[in-house]
């Protein structure tokens, strides 16, 4: 069987706690020295709103939303995965108060099946279609989600979705998305003052092992 | 840009005509639209029944038990790169004169394995050409470019790390103190 081909590989750095949406903007990044006054000037059309509620922007290295219980930064391009941990980091480094109770280090892939049958062919290996095929009438894959306990001492779950490719122009797209979860509200129920230090050591400590977990479930489940 | 309520209507959905979806807003976070600016002129609320922001103040504990973590809606950020090797970097000497500097990198795959090699200025892109020091931490990647109309070209980026305005700050006053310790050990050694 020929193997599917890696079209698009992303990266999400999700944030659930409590943020002031209006400190995110690029003129701040820029002030804190995390990016280029040059950045934030070529993507200066590429803020779609700031306000205490919602903050949400395009940089080079990604696309940055802010609510008050969410940050999220989301690329699509491998060489700035890095930057954006670093950014992540830093910006957080910064509003050390911040209370941040969960995390998700999101990967998400678009695989290309180079004809129809092994596209089809591998939804049904996820998902067989014979239980439905007297229910349904041409039942098909549109959504499949498995859920993982941790195998590290770290309280979350893995979750891993798949769905038919949707977004780009792949033609029998395939989309992978690996969620590692972290949760750590015991932690901060328990200490309050702790901030965003423990979701950072997280994510520094984790970076290497979740591209690892990344790579396994690919190999595994898509065969690249 | 629009904003539209979806139909539990327990959120909003922020969104670009000709994108999908960008963030999914709750609707308990009071989002006025006198407190809001846009960039774009088209611009528009498609409903205003948001409800009081005073509802957004509950304890931490009860605001997030079963929050979804991962962003269940993407932004289509048009092209792609599918990464063939991916070094960290690390500036051991910098020749300013011949725009050069050597580096020790290491495959992101294979951590305990260092090499040493060299890159001109021309390598980077003008706008991290002034992040160039000893000591000056950079990701280079060789892939290939999926442009938008579904091509491929191979490419090679180096992007360097960017230091807190503070860090640098921080850098600055270590160095000073480095160089200082450095003056008072090798000129007066007796101290």
């Amino acid at each position: 069987m020929s193997l599917p081909k890696l079209e698009v590989d992303g990266l999400s750095i999700v944030f659930i706690g409590t943020f002031n949406p209006s400190i995110f903007q690029p003129q701040w990044l820029v002030a804190q020295g995390l990016i280029s006054q040059s950045e934030a000037s070529e993507n200066e059309n590429q803020i779609q709103i700031i306000s205490p509620q919602v903050s949400s922007f395009k940089l080079t290295m990604g696309a940055i939303s802010v609510t008050p219980q969410r940050f999220q930064i989301i690329a699509n391009k491998s060489p700035y995965f890095e930057k954006v941990r670093d950014l992540v980091i830093s910006i957080f480094g910064i509003l050390q108060h911040t209370p941040i109770i969960q995390m998700g280090i999101n990967w998400d892939r678009h695989y290309k099946f180079s004809t129809e049958e092994l596209w089809h062919e591998f939804g049904h290996k996820l998902a067989p279609k014979e239980p439905w095929k007297n229910i349904l009438q041409n039942p098909g894959l549109s959504s499949l989600r498995i859920q993982g306990k941790r195998t590290d001492d770290n309280t979350g779950l893995i979750l891993v979705t798949i769905e038919p490719s949707k977004g780009y122009s792949i033609q029998y797209g395939a989309y992978l998305q690996i969620n590692n979860h972290f949760d750590i509200q015991h932690l901060l129920k328990e200490n309050s003052s702790l901030g965003c230090a423990p979701i950072l050591e997280l994510l520094k400590k984790n970076w290497f092992e979740s591209q690892n977990l990344r790579d396994k479930i690919s190999k595994e489940i898509m065969g690249v | 840009m629009q904003i539209a309520a979806d139909s539990s209507q327990s959120s909003f959905l922020l969104y670009n005509p000709d994108e999908r979806a960008i963030c999914e807003v709750p609707s308990n976070m009071g989002l006025y639209k006198k407190n809001a600016y846009f960039l774009n002129e088209k611009a528009e609320f498609v409903t205003s029944s948001i409800a009081d922001e005073k509802e957004n103040s509950n304890s931490m504990a009860e605001n997030y038990p079963n929050v979804e973590i991962t962003p269940n809606i993407v932004p289509v950020l048009q092209e792609s790169f599918i990464e063939i090797k991916k070094w960290e970097g690390k500036i051991s000497e910098v020749d300013f004169n011949k725009e050069i500097f050597w580096a020790f990198i290491r495959d992101n795959k294979f951590p305990n394995i260092e090499e040493e090699t060299y890159f001109s200025f021309d390598d980077i892109d003008e706008n991290d050409q002034n992040l160039v020091e000893e000591g000056a931490i950079f990701y280079w990647s060789i892939g290939y470019k999926r442009t938008l109309s579904g091509g491929r070209e191979k490419v090679s980026i180096i992007l360097f790390r960017r230091l807190p305005a503070w860090n640098i700050e921080q850098k600055k006053v270590d160095d000073k103190i480095e160089k200082l310790k450095k003056l008072f050990t090798d000129e007066h050694p007796s101290r």
